[in-house]
């Protein structure tokens, strides 16, 4: 028991350790942005958040005019 | 409870690659590597005795594209007085970075490193990050990141170090 849970400690310290900076390069390509597309994105959002009457992360309410 | 320093050990064990970073103060590791463009290899030790810009870089990285020919017009200028810009390019892909230098040209010396491992040695924590190395091997300055108007004072270091001999 003891050994398995240091075995485990072991194991998990090597979890939750960020890539260094040198090793972002495939997080780094065009197709691992959240939005592929910021202006497209961007637009989106606007559109979405005059429809749905809530502006600002389309979850606070708003006014619904699309002049937000 | 004999597990605590064991838990403890495992987690200092986990962090240890980080005491390791290049410091100002410290000799510069000692590394060579396989020239990007060519088959020759590259040892930081031949270059001994002339103040050395070491630059790691990658095609993925944004301000190298403002670093790299700012770089290359520096070493123009002070290369005749001692001056060498070394840089290692960390693309896992070396076409990538060959791609790159096709928009970007330089005339300086880069080390293709793909498995990473001189990156590792440095402990690099940004990118771009640059070393600039005494004529005694010794790493009198670290820089993270790159702005255009960091030229002026870097420019000045350079003169100063290529002077004082």
């Amino acid at each position: 028991m003891r050994w398995t849970i240091a075995a485990l400690v072991l194991a998990l310290s090597g979890c939750g350790t960020m890539p260094k900076a040198f090793e972002r390069g495939h997080l780094a390509r065009p197709d691992m942005a959240w939005d592929p597309d910021v202006m497209e994105a961007g637009q989106r959002d606007h559109t979405y958040v005059s429809k749905e009457a809530a502006s600002g992360g389309a979850s606070v309410g708003g006014g619904g005019c699309g002049c937000n | 409870m004999r597990l605590i320093p064991l838990c403890v050990l495992a987690f200092l064990l986990a962090s240890a690659p980080a005491l390791a970073r290049v410091q100002s103060g410290e000799t510069a590791p000692a590394f060579e590597g396989a020239v990007l463009k060519d088959s020759g290899t590259l040892r930081l030790a031949d270059f001994r005795g002339k103040v050395v810009y070491l630059d790691f870089w990658a095609s993925w990285c944004g301000p190298c594209r403002v670093s790299l020919p700012l770089l290359d017009k520096l070493r123009r200028e002070y290369g005749a007085s001692g001056f060498e810009v070394i840089a290692v390019n960390v693309d896992e892909n070396p076409q990538d970075a060959l791609d790159f230098l096709k928009k970007y040209p330089v005339t300086y010396p880069i080390v293709r490193d793909p498995q990473q491992s001189i990156a590792r040695l440095y402990d690099v924590p940004a990118m771009p990050t640059s070393y600039l190395i005494g004529r005694d091997g010794t790493v009198v300055s670290v820089k993270h990141g790159f702005q255009k108007k960091d030229i002026p004072k870097l420019q000045a270091k350079v003169a100063e170090l290529v002077k004082g001999e």
